[in-house]
């Protein structure tokens, strides 16, 4: 087997002292990269770049590959311990991970994670090792249509965190999608809803949305109640998950991470969308379903191994077609340029040892995430048993500087605090705010592909091309699921 | 002395470092006895005097201190590495630091205010490109070229059309032919609307007496993907977008000459249209009225990198061309590129003719607001039990739905798509938002006998907590970030009421520290500065 002969060459390659440690350190400085708001995956990559520089081209590209790669799992931390999204598809952790640790477990939510991240990332490098060209050729024929129907059926999500009101859910949905279509229209160059503020004509951004929906409002929630002031969290267990749970999550683990791997390779579509259908679908798996949203450990398993998984995803196209499959990657093209390498299917060809060597890290460094994940839990429990008095002001200050690190400007510090107000509002009267994150994610997929569709073709467009005519069946499926399986239950 | 708090420090500022260090680690010991009122108004007092009196010891020479490249895309971008680059190999040129600062938001506007609103002392410069002029003329924010000097072009990146070897259309007669079969039907790809891409269509569609459909995509990368997977016929780039692609090939190049890397590759010029030197440019500005002493240390400056061996070296590896045109040249081709640029918008109809924007006279949003405050009022007076969070959000949903429904009537119905315009998707989601809050306050009053109570919530602590931010990030702009994060944290303890002085204190200042050495030190992310510090 060549690829076998291939791989064991790249292992040669990377076990020495410098690449190890290169990858060390980009492992470290990745989680750092995801557990800071505002710092995505992309931009760590982007700021390390520099670095890269003077470096041999295979050590510049494990040191980026690393990052993004632990970038990804950093933001889970985050996520799960003070409410804070490190990284956009980190807030799919929230939903299971942050009611855990106000149930004082934070570190059976913090174990699931690492431990489902790395096998999430070890199962997309390996897809991406042997399936490579044959899904990169699949991912191509995602045309508008088939994009649109990704869009719809990820919409059915709703019902999976509608939190028992679905009313509600849909409002905040429509809120989502109707902020999303704030700035300058992608077709026409018409300024919708701008009014006049230059700074809107991008429309709002995504990171301190996020931040300001789930971080802020749970700390103005919070505050509501008076006597939880000076409390700490009660009684907050350090206790690991136990190999016994992990063991029974091994299907869930599974499938969500092939479910990150395939929804990565697809470009632009990306790790937040991956996690939230992996969670939507472990959800349906589970015997448990009323459990998600409530400290589900299925719930944090999910989402951790499929943002993980999305990066062997992403870096599918990346390297069979040299298109980037995410923002990250799309930064990676810019770095290997910058060596003389050109992603794409030649560099398999004259640069073989480069790619298979970044293979090779890419184990490498989803082991050395899980020990320093695992260690850093206990780091990451002393931080949330700190007072909630000196730890609430310090989320605010780093919701300021998350947003701001975003684009360098206050408009989005400012737009931060107004989201943070808008959740508040939202929550006090039980309203879900994981729906609005939903309707930014997908509103801009699903409308400019829509007219996109249109622009090529007539209606029929959407039910003439298979992949897009089953994803529509299987969103219509999924709405109706639910209140089939309540009729069923009714009549047994 | 303590310009350290002002800009990023060159290396051979250290010594200062060191001791604002020593001082930081003073002022710590000394904080908590002082914390009072006075304490908070002495401490920056202080450090305004210490600032005042550090820059009168300054000379006047030019450069004193790093010199800031304003990128307007993020991190990663082409415009950003080739910023990053350039100040790399200015090193070798001059001592005085160059620091890239990504300004996004607006396409462009946001960075280009952010340069105007600075002085005219030649350290902030401005990264360029040509969408520049496209991104001016669409929007509303004010903002005239003719306030920069475009002092240094750096790149030019000749405009190609590219096609799949695997269609049966592959070379511009095939593109010709298969467009006129097609009459107006033939897809072609590339970046949003109105952009350089998009504008080149345009251009080659009026030279060439053919029709096209443009598909804009969120990318280029994306438009590119779209052509591998022949959702289009021809992609609008430039000859970088084909290097490891073979599936890709060029169909023609808008250069004067064949490019010596592609020395197959026909132009324009010798199929016999008329489209000469159609580039993309990257090159940089700086505000007008810098002083002509300054411009002549940046111009000189830019050209020595412009023949920097490594710079050519990087340009060409990214399939462009490393140039020089200095400011008379520069801005001779930004004045020519915006007339024509007017021309292709308003010929795609991107841009109108008339410029005349006709403003509806609409009491639709007085109306929205009367309803919702007689809906509420109403509710008040005759059935209170009606009236709680709930219902009143839905009716403020729904009052805000028909005003910003009544807004969407002003939207253009778009040339670019007869079936879906710009106002379709979101009246879409306004007609969603008005039957569910519709729906929403039925069920709320059908139900309102089991009303829920919130027992034991306040909302003051959270309002309170929110006029603290607002207060911060007001400060945030004049003390900078370190300052106003350490001020806030203290008071927001307090103000939770929490009496540890110790803790609180050290856990303020671990954070600030904190938060310095990741994001100043390690990512060397700029944070603000703040204007007093400047």
């Amino acid at each position: 087997m060549e690829i076998f002969a291939e791989l064991l060459n790249g292992f040669r390659l990377i076990s020495h002292f410098i690449p190890l440690l290169i990858i060390a350190a980009g492992i470290l400085m990745g989680i750092l990269v995801g557990v800071m708001p505002g710092l995505s995956p992309a931009m760590g990559v982007a700021l390390l770049v520099p670095f890269s520089y003077g470096m041999e081209p295979l050590n510049a590209l494990i040191l980026l590959a690393s990052v993004y790669a632990a970038a990804n799992y950093g933001g889970t931390i985050t996520a799960i311990a003070i409410n804070t999204p490190g990284t956009p598809s980190a807030i799919v952790s929230t939903f299971d991970g942050y009611p855990l640790t106000k149930q004082g477990q934070p570190g059976r939510a913090l174990g699931t994670s690492v431990v489902a991240s790395t096998v999430g990332g070890l199962f997309g490098t390996i897809i991406l090792i042997f399936f490579s060209v044959p899904l990169a050729k699949a991912a191509l024929h995602f045309g508008p249509a088939e994009y649109f129907a990704l869009a719809v059926f990820g919409l059915t999500i709703i019902s999976s965190l509608s939190q028992g009101n679905w009313i509600k859910a849909f409002i905040a949905t429509l809120i989502g999608l109707l902020l999303n279509t704030i700035g300058m229209d992608p077709f026409t160059g018409y300024m919708r809803f701008t009014f006049d503020i230059p700074e809107l004509a991008d429309g709002f951004n995504f990171i301190p949305a996020l931040i300001g929906l789930f971080a802020l409002s749970e700390i103005f929630l919070s505050m509501e109640k008076s006597q939880a002031v000076k409390s700490t969290l009660k009684k907050v267990s350090g206790k690991m998950p136990k190999f016994k749970e992990l063991w029974g999550l091994k299907r869930n683990i599974t499938q969500s991470s092939i479910i990150g791997t395939l929804i990565g390779v697809v470009p632009g579509a990306g790790a937040t969308i991956a996690a939230f259908i992996a969670y939507n679908e472990a959800r349906r798996m589970s015997k448990t379903p009323e459990q998600f949203g409530k400290g589900a450990l299925e719930g944090v398993s999910a989402s951790g191994a499929a943002t993980s998984g999305s990066v062997g995803g992403a870096l599918v196209p990346l390297l069979t077609l040299g298109i980037p499959g995410s923002a990250s990657t799309a930064v990676l093209i810019g770095a290997l340029m910058l060596h003389g390498l050109t992603p794409g299917p030649e560099l398999f060809k004259d640069n073989a040892t480069v790619v298979y060597g970044l293979f090779a890290s890419l184990f490498f460094g989803y082991a050395i995430m899980f020990v320093v994940g695992y260690m850093g839990n206990q780091l990451w429990m002393k931080i949330i048993s700190a007072p909630k008095a000196v730890l609430n002001p310090i989320i605010l200050a780093i919701a300021v500087i998350g947003s701001y690190a975003v684009g360098n400007s206050m408009f989005d510090v400012w737009s931060c605090l107004g989201f943070g107000i808008l959740g508040w509002i939202l929550r006090r009267y039980d309203f879900p705010t994981a729906p609005v994150i939903l309707g930014l994610i997908l509103g801009f997929l699903a409308e400019t592909n829509f007219r996109r569709a249109l622009l090529m073709g007539d209606e029929t467009i959407f039910f003439t091309r298979p992949i897009s005519l089953i994803m529509l069946v299987l969103a219509l499926l999924s709405l109706t699921y639910p209140f089939i399986k309540q009729k069923f239950a009714k009549r047994k | 002395m303590l310009s350290f708090f002002n800009e990023k420090l060159c290396d051979d500022h250290t010594m200062n470092r060191h001791s604002v260090m020593l001082l930081d680690r003073i002022h710590l010991r000394i904080l908590p006895k002082i914390c009072g009122i006075s304490g908070l108004i002495l401490f920056p007092l202080f450090f305004v005097l210490a600032f005042i009196f550090s820059h009168s010891l300054v000379a006047e020479e030019f450069p004193n201190k790093p010199i800031t490249i304003i990128v307007h895309s993020k991190p990663g971008s082409a415009i950003d590495i080739t910023s990053r680059q350039l100040a790399n190999i200015a090193r070798k040129y001059t001592d005085t630091p160059l620091l890239v600062e990504n300004k996004t938001g607006g396409s462009g506007i946001i960075a280009m205010r952010h340069v105007l609103n600075k002085k005219t002392d030649g350290y902030t410069i401005l990264a360029t490109t040509k969408s520049f002029i496209s991104t001016v003329q669409l929007s509303s924010g004010g903002v005239d070229l003719d306030a920069f000097r475009f002092f240094a072009c750096m790149v030019v990146d000749p405009e190609a059309l590219i096609t799949n070897r695997h269609a049966k259309v592959q070379t511009l007669d095939q593109i010709i032919a298969d467009a006129k079969a097609k009459d107006g039907k033939q897809r072609w790809l590339g970046p949003l609307v109105g952009g350089v891409d998009h504008l080149m269509a345009v251009q080659t569609w009026d030279k060439l007496g053919i029709k096209g459909e443009w598909i804009p995509y969120e990318g280029g990368s994306d438009a590119v993907a779209a052509l591998m997977g022949q959702h289009g016929v021809v992609y609008v780039g430039n000859p970088v977008d084909t290097k490891g692609r073979p599936d890709l090939m060029l169909a023609a190049v808008a250069a004067p000459e064949r490019l010596p890397e592609f020395p197959d590759v026909p132009t324009f010029l010798e199929k016999g249209y008329d489209i000469s030197d159609e580039v993309l440019w990257r090159g940089y500005a700086v505000k007008r009225g810098t002083p002509s002493k300054v411009m002549n240390f940046l111009s000189d400056l830019f050209e020595k990198i412009s023949a920097d061996p490594e710079w050519i070296k990087f340009i060409s590896a990214t399939s462009a061309h490393p140039v020089f045109f200095a400011e008379d040249e520069f801005s001779k081709r930004v004045k020519e590129n915006q007339i024509q640029a007017r021309k292709y918008l308003v010929m795609a109809n991107v841009l109108q003719q008339d410029q005349v924007k006709t403003k509806r006279n609409s009491f639709v949003p007085l109306i929205a607001l009367a309803l919702f405050i007689l809906i509420v009022a109403l509710g008040s007076v005759f059935k209170r039990e009606w009236i709680n969070g709930e219902t009143v959000i839905a009716t403020f949903i729904f009052c805000l739905s028909i005003f910003l429904y009544d807004m969407t009537l002003d939207f253009p119905s778009g040339k670019l798509g007869q079936t879906a315009g710009p106002a379709a998707m979101p009246r879409l989601w306004l007609y969603g938002l008005i039957l569910f809050s519709v729906l929403l306050i039925l069920t709320v009053i059908r139900a309102s006998k089991k009303e829920k109570t919130l027992v034991d919530r306040s909302v003051n602590k959270p309002l309170g907590v929110i006029a603290l931010m607002v207060g911060y990030l007001f400060i945030l702009d004049t003390l900078g970030y370190y300052f106003s994060t350490l001020i806030f944290l203290i008071a927001g303890s307090y103000f939770i009421s929490y009496r540890k002085h110790a803790v609180i204190i050290s856990a303020a200042a671990g954070f600030v520290a904190l938060s310095w050495l990741i994001f100043y030190k390690i990512l060397q992310v700029p944070l603000p500065m703040g204007r007093l510090f400047e």
